[in-house]
């Protein structure tokens, strides 16, 4: 799993079945000092997250396979949860 | 997933028997801004697009799962058409 900031969204009408009634957002993974790292990317949204929100992504099929309950996952990049808090032994960001 | 646009088709008569019958389409990635990203590859098709299309794609074994036999080949599979991308 790893740190992400909510960029945008897309609209999609036409999806494949298995992404049907999910919301699709991009994202930009983060270091943990919420410098960019990396090219963005799109990840369904499990949790209600939003442009701007820090969020906690999994970039994974078997991650899928556990949190939708597909037996043959086509979605591998999740969000799993919205950061509230890192605590860096440099200090914390918000 | 990524985004990226529809560039070509791809066609190859003599294939394995796994890919038999799948749309093979030439996808260029690109960023969110729509500039290119990586080099261009080659993905099956699930949602019937074609070349100058914007979609949206996933690689890896997740790709191989949208075809009906999950024993295959295939690295990237397109997963729909993007019709707004709001930043």
């Amino acid at each position: 799993m790893y740190i992400a900031l909510v960029i945008g969204d897309v609209v999609s009408s036409v999806k494949y079945e298995t992404l049907k009634g999910h919301k699709l957002l991009i994202v930009q993974p983060l270091k943990p000092d919420r410098t960019p790292d990396g090219e963005p990317l799109m990840a369904i949204d499990m949790v209600d997250a939003g442009p701007g929100d820090t969020v906690l992504i999994v970039d994974q099929g078997t991650a899928a396979r556990q949190v939708l309950e597909m037996q043959y996952p086509t979605i591998r990049t999740l969000i799993l949860g919205v950061v509230d808090r890192i605590d860096l032994a440099g200090g914390p960001t918000e | 997933m990524h985004i990226a646009r529809v560039i070509g088709t791809l066609v190859a008569t003599q294939k394995v028997e796994s890919l038999r019958g799948q749309k093979l389409l030439v996808i260029q990635p690109l960023t969110p801004t729509l500039e290119n990203s990586g080099r261009a590859l080659v993905a099956v098709d699930t949602v019937r697009v074609g070349p100058g299309d914007l979609v949206y794609f996933v690689r890896g074994r997740e790709a191989a799962h949208t075809i009906d036999d999950k024993f295959n080949p295939a690295d990237a599979a397109i997963m729909g058409i993007v019709d707004r991308i709001d930043l």
